[in-house]
């Protein structure tokens, strides 16, 4: 049976592929893939594994051309750390 | 390959020119980026300068704030031009009307290395490959330094 996921927001793709990755694959991932990045398909729950971000998303893309894909850095709260902090990120038109 | 050489913007860091470009040919477009050595990441821009790029958007990730928060940033993949190399990596859009930042990523991918000499002026962005070979030639004259000042002790004498 195939679910339809209603994306309506770059706020729920992130917040879907953050529930994705906990939920299904963070605990095997953290001992098998520790420092590699996921590129989780927002749409099907699929993950895809690779040594670099761009890889991810080019095996996700792959797999499915016209995915949303959350990427995420086994291992980090964060797929990247940035130097800016909540003042300046400003996001909030974006994710709310 | 020839040392990349960046300059210093009115907040004193470090600066180099690159081109982003999308998919489409002719989508190009050349920008003033930060080196910033704080972000772990290829590119992060605003998301505004992206707009005419047409740059291929992957989706979402979250990032790790200075103060140790998460946010999360749309994620698209482009085409980044220094001279003539090329790199394609994933570019962080930013909301907000931030800096352009290059970060480590960007050095590894481009196989750079960045020695900036702020009474100077200088910010360069060496090809690693020139580095390894100034750390050789160091360790070989530091080895022959320490063989000179430690000569090994006399062989035995023979009865």
């Amino acid at each position: 049976m195939v679910t339809t996921v209603e994306i309506s927001n770059p706020k729920v793709a992130a917040e879907r592929g953050e529930k994705i990755y906990n939920e299904k694959y963070k605990t095997a991932f953290e001992a098998e893939h520790y420092g590699k990045f996921v590129a989780i398909d927002v749409m099907t729950d699929k993950a895809y594994v690779a040594d670099s971000p761009e890889e991810a998303i080019e095996l996700a893309r792959k797999e499915n051309p016209k995915g949303i894909f959350h990427l995420v850095k086994v291992g980090s709260t964060g797929a990247f750390r940035v130097s800016y902090t909540t003042s300046n990120a400003n996001l909030d038109w974006l994710f709310q | 390959m020839p040392t990349w050489t960046g300059s210093f913007n009115k907040a004193g860091s470090p600066t180099l020119k690159i081109k982003i470009a999308g998919p489409l040919p002719g989508s190009g477009q050349e920008f003033e980026a930060i080196v910033d050595t704080g972000f772990t990441g290829f590119v992060s821009m605003p998301i505004v300068k992206a707009f005419p790029l047409g740059l291929l958007l992957a989706g979402t990730t979250s990032v790790t704030l200075a103060d140790g928060q998460s946010a999360f940033n749309l994620t698209a993949t482009g085409i980044v031009t220094v001279g003539n190399s090329s790199e394609v990596g994933v570019i962080i859009l930013q909301g907000s009307s931030a800096d352009m930042l290059l970060g480590m990523d960007f050095l590894s991918k481009f196989g750079r290395v960045l020695f900036i000499h702020p009474n100077k002026g200088v910010a360069s962005l060496i090809d690693e490959k020139d580095v390894d070979k100034f750390f050789e030639e160091l360790e070989k004259l530091e080895a022959a330094a320490n063989a000179a000042a430690d000569p090994p002790d006399d062989p035995p004498a023979t009865p």
